[in-house]
């Protein structure tokens, strides 16, 4: 039971049972506990990399948690956003964290925030705490998150993740930590083709990484990190699995934390131009009509399967996506192979029908086209909407990912 | 001949469809700079050139800020770090 502050006001009664078994660790005592519940850490990104470095800070008594994210929680996020259940399916994901924290500990001060990070609200939302996480999905909000730490002079824990990998910094850590900028002057080529396919995560990987980012804030805050900018490299299926790597200071020549910094460089900045460009809304895209002859629907495509005897049905996705789930009588033809050497997958009779399908109709189109490219005399249509049309439109047993 | 290890990370990995290859250097010693085309020549097609012009070099566990001014002589390991968004 909590029998109030101790004489010494530090902390309470109770506080020396829930925490003692990492207050008797040497190098961190009741120092570091103190330290901890005076200590105030905002985690941008309540997903993958947030969900497992929030249960952690929380778990471990830092006094203050500010929780930034704008989206709600949905069922593929369960993999390995665990925080978030299938009760919270459709809540806020800040909102659906902050109660998960704190029902492990309520002693914690929890400050959800639902609205977008930008370039406007990012110093006024982070000023406040001692350290900031980037547990964010997206390049533009790296940038700016790492612009906003330089400006206010604070460190900022960043993880990564993608599919068996992940990677951990500590950008501007001390006096010549670098920046996200130092490293990364050019953010990675925005993706220009048509793509239907995702990048997948092992979700124990964000977690790896996540628990990393809650481990190097306790020892930031605790006074247990050396001060040495490094970057760790996590491969779940190489060996070593863990590459450390030592950062060089920081870049006198960068624009954000060098010497000629502009000041005004987060004002100035439209992020997501200076990333290429905004994402294209795939499935929107996959399902455009397209020029005459060129798409079919699933319903016509489902009525030419009936009748037809002589078509070719050829599903472009990678093959472990074909594994998972297919039309029967497709045929597997990955995009990469069918564009390196479209000639070679050619029906032997010029008068038979080609489909080609994909997830969402986007890869598909490309495909087509290459054929077509090969012999505009070809019946070559692609599916407008791919296999997620199907499903929505002839057969809901047909599985969606 | 004189090799370097050679680590892929994140999408150099996909691209090459490796984690790990042993290149042999066309001379020693070799700057970094012209490694870049000369993997490229190793997975030609394979979209590594575009992943190579926004990933980082480290060489023996060191990341490398100026490409320019280094040099390898055989048994290093190279790793290449591409930027890493999701989470």
């Amino acid at each position: 039971m909590d029998t109030g502050p101790t004489k010494d006001g530090l902390l309470h009664t109770s506080d020396y049972l829930r925490y003692g078994r990492q207050m008797i660790l040497d190098g961190f005592g009741l120092e570091g506990q103190v330290k901890l519940q005076r200590s105030s850490v905002v985690v941008v990104g309540a997903g993958g990399l947030g969900c497992p470095a929030l249960q952690y800070l929380a778990a471990a008594g830092v006094g203050r948690i500010g929780i930034i994210d704008h989206d709600k929680v949905e069922l593929s996020n369960l993999q390995r956003q665990i925080l978030h259940s299938e009760q919270t399916i459709g809540q806020q994901k800040a909102r659906s964290a902050a109660e998960a924290i704190q029902r492990t500990n309520s002693n914690v001060q929890v400050n959800p925030v639902t609205e977008m990070l930008n370039p406007l609200n990012a110093i006024s939302l982070l000023q406040s705490y001692d350290v900031i996480l980037d547990c964010t999905d997206n390049a533009p909000t790296r940038y700016l998150l790492s612009d906003t730490a330089v400006r206010l002079g604070k460190p900022l824990v960043s993880g990564a993740a993608q599919k068996y990998e992940g990677q951990l910094y500590i950008y501007n850590l001390g006096k010549d930590g670098p920046c996200y900028r130092c490293i990364f002057p050019k953010p990675p080529a925005s993706q220009t083709a048509g793509t239907c396919e995702e990048t997948g995560i092992l979700g124990v990987v964000t977690g790896i990484i996540g628990n990393m980012q809650a481990l190097e804030t306790i020892k930031l805050i605790t006074g247990l990190h050396d001060g040495n900018a490094t970057l760790l490299l996590f491969s779940a299926i190489g060996s070593p699995a863990f590459r450390t790597i030592k950062l060089r200071a920081r870049k006198p020549t960068c624009p954000a934390c060098g010497q000629g910094e502009m000041s005004h460089i987060i004002e100035e900045t439209d992020y997501i131009t200076f990333c290429g460009g905004a994402r294209p809304n795939w499935l929107e895209q996959g399902l455009m009509t397209g020029s005459p002859g060129e798409r079919i629907s699933v319903e016509d495509l489902r009525r030419e399967m009936d009748v037809q005897e002589g078509y070719l049905l050829i599903d472009v996705r990678p093959r472990t996506e074909f594994g998972i789930c297919h039309l029967s009588g497709s045929k597997s033809i990955p995009l990469s192979e069918l564009l390196a050497e479209p000639a070679v997958y050619l029906p032997t009779n010029h008068s038979t029908k080609i489909f080609v399908l994909c997830r969402l109709g986007n890869d598909s189109q490309i495909a087509a086209q290459a054929l077509r490219d090969l012999d505009p005399s070809l019946d070559v249509r692609d599916v407008v909407g791919g296999l997620r049309a199907w499903s929505q439109h002839i057969d809901p047993q047909f599985p969606i990912y | 001949m004189a090799q370097v290890t050679v680590l892929y990370f994140a999408g150099a990995s996909t691209a090459t469809g490796q984690y790990e290859e042993t290149v042999t250097l066309p001379t020693t010693p070799f700057p970094l700079s012209p490694l870049a085309s000369h993997l490229n020549s190793l997975h030609p097609g394979t979209g590594l050139d575009k992943v190579l012009t926004t990933s980082q070099w480290s060489v023996d566990a060191v990341m490398v800020h100026e490409p320019e001014t280094c040099h390898l002589k055989g048994g290093e390991e190279v790793a290449v770090i591409p930027p890493v968004s999701g989470g």
